[in-house]
């Protein structure tokens, strides 16, 4: 009787261990990527992995031009776009550096900003504004607010492309005030947007004092777009 | 046979916690021999759903151990700075509301900032007025130059030398006047934070004054020059006396005038640095102007001083004479250094 049974047995063994062999012994290494994605990133082309990030990026700009209350750029944070819109902007907003070998005093620079002003306005600037929120009970990860301070200040970057173009052509007060309102339309979209991400972690009597420093940042960066004038 | 005793000593005890008090009063040096108070030990560990009777030794227990919790948290802690950040929206409106407007009955730290002080309010103040200044600075200089021949070009660097005369006037003299009250055994116990948080909400009324500065009004600039030093340092005044009135009327009274004189410098040096282009002769020096304050060599000031003397140059030299003079006796050693360098001949 026990043989019969342990027959029986090792035959329902062998059909049930059939399948389940075949899947794990036999493909290690093929095809089966949507079950082993997530561990086997080494083994994928190089564009692959960089696609993904950019499409992370990507879904983070789309997000940022479009608020709404989502919460994909506090899930996943990543300091990219930031970098990305930072050194962008410094460059185009650094004036030129006055040539000291020349004694003529007509042409000694602009008065702009150097790119390392501007580097380290944007980035201290977050870190302030960040610190502040956390000082006040907000309860947000510091490298998360970062990327969304970050991410949002490119609604004036857009402004301030937009800007140099217009810089093309001769001034006038006409071509001002485009540019002001411009510059100001694209500051209160950064600061709806951020606050949008941003105001959820703080609490209500202490909204407002979370809000303004993150206006002053957006006000200081939109001052600084509309100051350049210059041209070359 | 002893144990049997003993159990059923404690299981009465566990029914009768007065008797089990008394018990540990009576024999305190049968304590570790004797099991039963051992058994009695273990009592205060269960957890609160136990009988409401062992709730005062419990309690007693867990104070014990709150004890040493409650502390201030350490220096070295994110938490020590939260501390003072502990403020709501409303709060820090009617603090800088009544910095503005002094009133002699009632005293502004009392009323307003004891007993929570903060930080938010003044550092963001400082903040603001840094970019307020420097940029009505921008605003007003291109508005004073507007028609002539050459193109304006805006500078920059007033951000940074904004920034420093701010910070620096901020933390320095709540220092100097804190060792000062400290060195005269003042009565009145003021906090370095408390005066750090007086400061810092007095100069709150720069900020709508250094808008108003944009307008070219030589008159009006100085008219709110007077309105700002006054009313702020009024509150500064009223709110310090306190603290040195308990010493010799002389000391008392230079105190206070030496206050009142750093405020009313600190308007009057951001007045003829920032917004000092109105006389129309001004056009030719201007066109100088942002030639001078241009550094050909590093992006940042190395020193304050170079900083000051570059841009110093651009600043107007016709001052009147009684300004010059009252300069003279200020006591900031900002002012002196920027209007030492103007005596040399532009």
């Amino acid at each position: 009787m026990a043989d019969v049974e342990s027959v029986d047995f090792l035959k329902n063994q062998e059909g049930l261990n059939d399948v389940p062999l075949e899947g794990e012994i036999l493909s290690p290494n093929a095809g089966t990527e949507g079950e082993e994605q997530e561990f086997n990133t080494l083994d994928e082309p190089v564009r692959e992995t960089i696609m993904r990030d950019l499409k992370a990026i990507g879904i983070k700009f789309w997000h940022v031009l479009y608020p709404k209350q989502s919460k994909a750029l506090l899930k996943e944070w990543d300091l990219w776009g930031p970098l990305i819109l930072c050194v962008f902007m410094a460059i185009m907003l650094q004036g030129s550096s006055p040539d000291s070998s020349s004694s003529n005093t007509k042409d000694k620079g602009d008065g702009g900003p150097q790119f390392a002003e501007v580097f380290v306005i944007f980035w201290v600037g977050a870190v302030v504004v960040t610190l502040n929120t956390k000082l006040l009970g907000g309860n947000i990860s510091f490298f998360q607010s970062i990327c969304v301070l970050g991410y949002c200040v490119c609604p004036l970057t857009v402004a301030l492309i937009v800007c140099r173009i217009i810089l093309i052509a001769t001034q006038s007060t006409l071509l001002f005030i485009i540019r002001f309102v411009i510059v100001i339309a694209a500051f209160g979209w950064s600061t709806f947007a951020s606050t949008a991400f941003l105001a959820d972690s703080q609490p209500s009597h202490r909204k407002a004092l979370a809000i303004y420093p993150i206006f002053l940042f957006y006000f200081v960066i939109s001052w600084l777009i509309i100051s350049h004038t210059h041209t070359s | 046979m002893a144990d049997v005793n003993i159990d059923v000593e404690n299981f009465e005890g566990q029914r009768k916690v007065a008797d089990d008090l008394q018990f540990q009063d009576i024999p305190h040096d049968a304590f570790v021999n004797d099991k039963g108070k051992v058994q009695t030990h273990t009592f205060t560990d269960f957890p609160p759903t136990a009988e409401s009777d062992e709730e005062d030794v419990y309690d007693k227990t867990q104070l014990i151990k709150d004890e040493s919790k409650t502390g201030s948290p350490s220096f070295w802690t994110f938490e020590y700075y939260q501390q003072f950040f502990d403020v709501e929206t409303k709060q820090v409106l009617y603090r800088i509301a009544g910095s503005m407007v002094p009133s002699p009955r009632s005293n502004y730290l009392q009323t307003t900032i004891r007993p929570n002080p903060d930080l938010y309010g003044p550092f963001w103040i400082c903040t603001t007025l840094v970019f307020t200044t420097a940029i009505a600075g921008n605003m007003a200089s291109y508005l004073s130059v507007e028609g002539k021949d050459f193109t304006w070009k805006y500078d920059f660097h007033k951000v940074t030398f904004a920034a420093t005369a701010i910070f620096s006037y901020w933390w320095l003299l709540p220092a100097m006047l804190f060792g000062f009250l400290w060195w005269r055994g003042s009565k009145a116990n003021y906090t370095f934070l408390e005066i750090l948080c007086i400061y810092g909400y007095s100069l709150s009324i720069y900020i709508p004054i250094s808008i108003l500065w944009v307008v070219q009004f030589e008159w009006l600039q100085w008219i709110l020059v007077m309105v700002g030093a006054v009313m702020s340092g009024g509150v500064l005044v009223i709110t310090l006396w306190p603290a040195v009135k308990d010493d010799t009327k002389k000391t008392a009274w230079i105190v206070i005038i030496l206050i009142f004189l750093c405020h009313t410098s600190l308007a009057v040096g951001f007045k003829l640095y920032f917004f000092n282009a109105a006389a129309p002769q001004i056009s030719t020096q201007t066109s100088s102007a942002p030639v001078i304050t241009k550094f050909p060599t590093t992006p940042h000031p190395t020193s304050k001083q170079q900083n000051k003397k570059t841009l110093v140059a651009a600043t107007n030299t016709n001052l009147p004479k009684y300004t010059r003079s009252r300069l003279k006796n200020s006591t900031l050693k900002r002012n002196r250094v920027i209007y030492k360098t103007t005596k040399k001949p532009m």
